[in-house]
Order: structure tokens, then sequence, then C-alpha cells
């Protein structure tokens, strides 16, 4: 072939491509635009989870911003730094003394005097309707706190100016400036160590999830495409042409993809960004902050599409035509879903004999066994195909229809075998995510918000379970008359928390009391004993945005990535369609009824996608005894109280085989070919 | 009075989006044991002639009847269940199912038919070995040529002995040699059970063996 003729043959590529990629057809327009939205799907979904991200950044960097660089042992301009919990929400107060050594404020905001205050929006709002606030923040308004320097548009922050003989009490200190870095708190008690953590988790997860998904509809736009090529193949065009015009075709629905997903990201972030995340409303993301990732992450799909669309074996109408049963699945498929067996097995036999001796599970024992379960799921993935392939003759003994049953589902057995892989992770993900949802989120973590507040002067508890004992013995002190309406109520158990409140120059160890106590008369009491506030302090318990945050990425995370996986095995259950739509239309044609190839595709459905989970269920129900008995909850329950975990699989499978059985097109449906 | 084996009455068929009908008020009737050839210009409507005979569609108007049912009044089972125990139908491609081999494609029409599983795979390989492609018959349709594919077709549609084959250009993908095993099967069934054809072509050879040929233009039989 001369270089001419490679030439001319390109150009034809990229005007087949440019045709293809704006199909005419209702069908053709239907299967691009699978791939168009799976890729804005995956682009959305990072966009949002990165806008998070960016958020959290932008808090940190607030909080950096206006944090106080304290010096120890020199001479200066004191600060005290102070968050209260009021009814109106947190307020935080920097209390200021003279200005030694011209210390700039942040934001450029001017030093305030002695006697005045500068208030941020949020605060000056609140001054107006709530006492608490108005006490806590009392002098001149001197000027308004910046948005620069405020973490969310309501957070309520007040610089006040002290005078010498104010800022010589407890709890000052000198500082050099403010802008320190690596503080504590994205969102109050998140560290940005766990931040960057669960960011990680998050995108890892969501990217399995959306890596299957953009597997699935590459796929099938594959499958699509060269079924309208390969006739290309039968007029003599080469093999990188048609493939050339697979990829073009597939990068410019996925570049038109990254686009959609784009502008859906954006809109998310800018405009419709979560007002509600973490009960806070924020500020905007600034786009531009997460564009750059979504650029690149975008070109990375394109590539991929691409390279896929390029790579696909054939699947399509013609291909299937004319194509032999794919041949027998290499049993070294078995082997990782082996040895995570074992390593499983070997994991909960340690964790159960540590359990006689100690502690049960230690941190390494959690990792071994997470391992472990990631491995058994992918090993029971790529195990697949060979199971489908055991399973297939024990229904090709089943008439004709088991027959017709068992040869579909091993013909293109790598792609029923999706199915089930798919299955496998699905419940795997689900249950980690129903799992990770409920120990977050569980009764016996707290509903996370104290609706009362009782302070006692000078009380220090820490762990958890002495502060019932010692608020008991708080309320039976003579001095604390006043909160004789918590004595016997019999709510003690109900203590979500402990913190540090500051009122005026006086410092209260609070006690969190949870939902449960909220028919107790809400008291604030000082250090004399006497009340001072008789109504409920709303605040958010120690480790409640941890919790949050951490529930939060579980849900976008694992809950992302169960969203995706049901779109790719959606996916493949078109793709499988679309491979046996000839065989159906010939089944049709021989006479077979809709009713009996629905039953038939249902019961191929139920081979497909039945083996791998079933096998996965059968291990849980042998794991579970173990585990159980390792966390030494039970003497050990047996594997039958398991058996429901059968169920899931059995379902979600019927659940397919329903959808299978439901879509069985009607004879005169399926294309027909006319003169 | 026989019973006609295939009849259609002011038989008309459009497809959806399409203004002009594909068939339009077509009367025809095939006798038992007769070969009819139904020939025309590309467009002229034969495939939908033969898809509206076997029930796989259904007149917009007009009826069809096969054994003297009428099989445009029942419904797609019924329809279905008729076609399987009375028809054979045989398409320019064979559209054999690609995940079964050469035997069990033809066992399974005989299966569907009502006949019993091992009877049906012995007549099955009978049939093959016919055709001579026994030897292929544990092949799938990939790994066998399109003539040997067609002949599979054949005796998918003959294996049933049904009352009535409908042929769409059986010979129009395959070469000489192949067409004449292709057609000398199909007269053989004619003439062994007396199965009535419909066979749409445009090879003249075919025309030939059949006992009247019928033309069609713009979806109407012509005089």
């Amino acid at each position: 072939m001369t270089r001419r003729d490679r030439v001319r043959e390109s150009l034809i590529g990229w005007r087949l491509a440019s045709r293809l990629a704006v199909p005419r057809s209702r069908k053709g327009l239907a299967e691009a635009l699978v791939t168009v939205l799976a890729v804005a799907l995956v682009i959305a979904a990072f966009g949002w989870s990165w806008g998070l991200g960016a958020q959290l950044s932008e808090r940190q960097a607030v909080l950096e911003r206006r944090s106080p660089v304290w010096v120890e042992g020199e001479a200066g301009s004191l600060v005290s730094l102070d968050t209260y919990v009021t009814l109106s929400g947190e307020l935080t107060v920097y209390r200021l003394g003279p200005n030694v050594g011209g210390v700039d404020l942040p934001g450029s905001m001017a030093w305030p005097e002695p006697g005045s205050v500068i208030l941020s929006p949020g605060a000056r709002a609140a001054r107006s309707s709530d006492q608490y606030v108005d006490a806590l923040t009392r002098g001149e308004q001197a000027g308004t706190v910046p948005d620069l320097v405020l973490r969310e548009p309501a957070e309520m922050v007040a610089f006040v100016g002290e005078d010498t003989a104010d800022a010589a009490g407890p709890g000052y200190r000198t500082v050099s400036g403010f802008g320190a870095p690596s503080v504590t708190g994205f969102v109050e008690d998140v560290t940005p160590a766990q931040a960057r953590g669960w960011g990680l988790v998050l995108t890892v997860v969501l990217g399995a999830g959306a890596l299957s998904t953009l597997a699935a509809a590459g796929r099938l736009g594959g499958a699509a495409r060269e079924r309208r090529l390969a006739v290309l193949d039968l007029m003599g065009c080469s093999s990188p042409t048609i493939r050339g015009a697979m990829m073009i075709t597939a990068a410019v629905q996925a570049l038109a993809g990254v686009a959609v997903g784009l502008a859906v990201a954006v809109f998310l972030t800018a405009v419709g960004w979560g007002p509600h995340l973490l009960g806070v409303r924020y500020w905007p993301v600034r786009v531009g902050s997460v564009l750059p990732q979504l650029l690149i992450l975008g070109a990375v799909v394109v590539a991929l599409m691409a390279v896929w669309g390029a790579a696909l074996p054939g699947t399509g109408a013609l291909g299937t035509r004319r194509r032999a049963p794919e041949g027998r699945p290499s049993y070294v498929r078995l082997v990782p879903l082996g040895v995570g067996s074992v390593w499983l097995a070997s994991v909960a036999a340690v964790t159960v004999r540590t359990r006689e001796t100690g502690p049960g599970w230690t941190e390494a024992l959690l990792y071994l066994f997470v391992g472990a379960v990631c491995l058994v799921g992918l090993g029971l993935v790529w195990a697949s195909p060979v199971l489908v392939r055991a399973a297939a003759p024990l229904v090709s003994r089943a008439g004709a229809d088991g027959l017709v049953v068992a040869s579909r589902a091993v013909h293109f057995v790598r792609g029923t075998a999706r199915i089930g892989g798919g299955l496998c992770v699905l419940i795997l993900s689900g249950a980690v995510c129903l799992g990770l949802f409920a120990a977050v989120m569980g009764p016996e973590r707290g509903s996370g918000r104290g609706e009362v507040a009782v302070v006692l002067p000078g009380l220090s508890v820490s762990p958890r379970s002495e502060v019932s004992r010692a608020l008991a013995a708080a309320m039976s002190s003579p001095n604390l008359a006043g909160a004789t309406a918590l004595r016997g109520s019999g709510e003690l158990e109900d203590i979500a928390g402990l913190g540090d409140l500051r009122l005026g120059d006086q410092e209260y160890r609070v006690l969190m009391a949870g939902p449960g106590a909220t028919e107790i008369a809400a008291m604030t009491v000082s250090a004399n004993g006497q009340p001072t506030v008789a109504a409920p302090l709303t605040f958010n318990a120690a480790g409640e945005h941890v919790r949050l945050l951490l529930a939060g990425s579980v849900v976008v995370g694992a809950g992302g990535c169960v969203a995706f996986i049901v779109i790719a095995l959606v996916l493949a259950m078109v793709t499988l369609q679309q491979q046996h739509v000839h065989a159906d239309q010939a089944l049709l044609h021989l006479g077979m009824s809709r009713f009996r190839l629905g039953r038939l595709r249902a019961a191929e459905v139920s081979v497909a996608g039945l083996p791998a989970p079933l096998l996965a269920a059968l291990a849980g129900m042998a794991a579970a005894p173990l585990i159980e008995t390792a966390n030494g909850e039970s003497a050990g329950s047996g594997p039958w109280s398991y058996v429901w975990l059968l169920a899931v699989p059995v379902a979600a499978s019927l659940l397919l085989a329903g959808v299978a059985w439901l879509t069985v097109p009607s004879a005169d449906r399926i294309e027909v070919r006319r003169d | 009075m026989t019973v006609a084996a295939l009849e259609l009455a002011q038989a008309s068929y459009s497809y959806p989006r399409q203004e002009a009908p594909a068939v339009d008020r077509v009367d025809l009737v095939v006798e038992p044991g007769e070969r009819v050839a139904l020939v025309g210009p590309s467009g002229c409507g034969k495939s939908t002639v033969l898809l509206l005979a076997a029930g796989i569609l259904v007149p917009s108007a007009g009826l069809v009847a096969v054994g003297g049912v009428t099989v445009s009044g029942l419904d797609a089972a019924k329809r279905s269940r008729h076609r399987r125990e009375s028809m054979g139908v045989v398409f320019q491609f064979g559209e054999l199912v690609a995940e079964l081999t050469l035997l069990d494609n033809v066992a399974l029409a005989g299966e569907l038919s009502g006949i019993r599983r091992r009877q049906a795979r012995a007549v099955a390989r009978e049939s093959l070995d016919r055709l001579g492609i026994g030897e292929l018959a544990n092949r799938y349709p990939g790994q066998v040529s399109g003539g040997q594919a067609q002949r599979c077709a054949v005796a998918r549609a003959t294996v049933h002995r049904p009352a009535l084959l409908l042929a769409d250009e059986p010979t129009g993908a395959v070469d000489r040699a192949n067409g004449t095993v292709i057609l000398d099967e199909l007269d053989r069934s004619v003439l062994e059970v007396g199965t009535a054809m419909l066979i749409a072509t445009h090879d003249p050879d075919v025309v030939s063996r059949c006992d009247r040929q019928l033309v069609l233009r713009d979806g109407r039989i012509s005089p």
C-alpha cells in the first residue's frame, strides 16, 4: 500500500467517524447517548465530590487565615479565642487586648479599640435576637468581618476590643500575628488528615464504580458501532481504518459527555451546592478550583473511551452471526478466589484464637480481614466465567429450553458472567455501604445533636462511661440546687459527650445530653450554683462533624459506587440482549412464543447471575459465625442463622431475570429484513 | 374440496411511518403439494408477504389463513404455535441460532413442533446427513460456511414435515452447488410430505422448478 493509499484510507476513516459520531437512527442515537450520559455522569459525580473537597479546603484556608500564631514568654498583643454554643448557633469570639507591635488582623481589618467590636453579618443579625450573643459581643460596632475571614456566609465571628486590664485575665495569650498553618478543623473537629484520607477513599471507591460504568458503556457503544462498521470490513477497509473510525467516534461521544458532565458539575458546585451539608450553608465553590482536575479527568476519560472503542472485540450483530462460542475460560481465574478464601479463613481462625486469649480483633487483623474480603470479591468477579461455564451443564439437561439457555449462557461466557460479577460487587458494596452507615449513624453513637445542656463547674470527666456517675455525684452536691430538675430523671444514660464553655470570665464543663433527654428542664448553672439561663442550648456534640463527614463519605462514595454498578449492570444486560438479538429473532421465527422466550431469557440471566453471588452468600454464611465469635458477641449461632444472606443474591437475580423476561420484543417488533 | 395450504385474501400491510403499503390487497392461494414462486423487483413486498404468511406480521386489512386456520385472527402465542407446528421458514441468510450447534438448531425445531427429544435429534441428524453436512453436526453456525449454514436452515425448516414451507431467497446467498442441494431438499419435502411451498426469489432456476409463479409489483399481485 502506497503512502497515498494510506492517506486516502485514513481520510475515509475520518469521514466515516464523523458520520457515525452523530447517528441518524433513533436506535443509534440511543446507543450514542448511553456513552455520552455515562461519561457525563462520571464527570458530574467527580465534580461534585471534588467540589466538596475544595469546599472543605477553603474552610481550612479560612481557619488558618484567622488562627492566631501564639508565642510563649514574649511581650506582645494579648488575645483570647473562645467558641460559644448559643441558641443562634456557634459563635467565635476573639478578644483582643491593645495592639502591641503592629499585629495585622486577617482580612485587613483594623484592630478594634477597647469597647468596640467587629462583627460578622451573622453575629450582627443574631445580636438583636439572642441575649447570649449580645452579652458575649458587647461594644460599639467598629466594622464588619470580611467574607475572606468567614467559613460560611452566616458564620458568627466577633473581634472584641478589650482594655489592658481585661486582657490580663485567664485565657489570654500573646500572639505575633494571624495565619497559623495546619490548624485542626476543616469542619470544626475534622482534621485535615482525616479529610484527606476520606477524600482518597471516596475517590477510589467512586472511581471503581465509575470505571465499571464506563467499561459497560464502552462495550455497548463499541458493539453498536462495530455492527455498523462490519460491512466496511467486507468492503475491504483495513483493520486500522475501521478501528480508527471506532476510536474517533468513541472519543467524540466521550467529549460530548465531558462537556455535559462539566456543565452539570459547574451547576452542582456553583449553584446547587448542598446548603444542608453538615447542617451548614457554605460559600459557593469557586468553580475554577475544581475545573483543572475535571478537565484532566475528562481528558483521561476521553482517551480511555477512545482506546476501548478501538480495542473492543467483535460483539456486534454481524459478528455475532459469524462467531463461534468463546473458548473455555482458564481455571487460573479461580486462583485469586482460592487465595482470598484461604486468607479469609486464616484471618477468621486467628481472630477466634486471639479472642480466646485477648481482645479478638486487632488493627492489623482488621486490615487483613478487609484485604481478604476485597480479594474474595474481586476473585468472585474474575472467576464468574468459570462458574457460569460450570453451572451451564446442570441446566442443559432440562429439555430443549434448558439446552438453549445453557448454550446462550456459555456462548458469550465472559459477557454473561459480567452479570454475576456485577451482582457480586453490587451486593458487596451495598452491604459495606449499609454496614458503614449503620455503624456511623447507629443508635449507639447517639443521634448527633444535643438538645439540652447542663453546665457544671469544675467537673472534669473524660471516659464516657464515667459521665453518668460523675453527673449523678454533681447533682447531689449541695451547691447545685438549681440543677435539681435533673436529679432522678432517669435520663442520665443519655449523655452524648463533653465540651467546654466559657461565659464571660467563667469556665464551665458542659455535659451534652442526647435526644432522649429533651424532656428534662434545661439549665445553665454558674459557678456558684445559681441558674443563669434557663433555656435549651443547641450545639453539635463532640465528634459530630467527624461522624457526619464519615457518613457523607459513605453515602457519596459507597452509594455512588452502588449507583454506578447498577448502571453498569443495566448496560451489561442491554449488551447481552443485543448480542442475542438475532438468536431471539431466529427463535421467534421458529415459532417460539414470546412467553417461552422470555422464560428462557430469564433463565439465562439466572444462570449468569446466580453462581458467583450464591457462592459469596455461602462464604458469608460460613464466615459470619466466626466473625461473631471473634467479636465476642455470641457463642456462635451457626451458619444456618445467616441463611437470609442467600435471599439477597436470589432476589437480585430474580429482579434481573424479570427485567430480561419483560423486555422480550415481539416477533414483528424485531427488525425484519425486507426485500 | 381440499383446504388451501395458504390463503391470503385482500391482505394489506403498511410498515410504521411509511405511507405506501408494503403489501396492498393481495389475493393468493397455495394448494397442498403446490410450489409457488413469488417474483418481483426488490422492494416490491415479497418478504412482507412471507412474513404475513408466517404470522410474524399481522395484516392491517384482509386475512391470512394457513391450512384453513385464519392465523391473522389469532393472538401472538397461537400464531407462534401454529408456525412451529405447521410451517417451516427459510431466510436468505439462514438465521440460525448462533449459540447452538447445527444439530441442536435442527433438533430444536423438531422439539418445538412436539417431537420427542431423542427422536428429534435422530431425525435432525438424518436431515443433516441427507444435506451433506452430517459431519459438521456439532459445529456452530459461526464455524461453517454460508452455504453449509443455509443447508442447515433448510434442514431446520423441513425436519418436522411442515404443511407449509416459506422460503425467502433460499439460494440468494449461496453458490450453484449449494443452491441445487437446497432446492432438491425442498422438492423432496414437497413430493414426499405433500408440503406446500411459497418461495420468494429472483433465481430463474428456482422459478423453473415451481408449478407456477406470481409477480408482485408495488405490493400488488400483477395479473
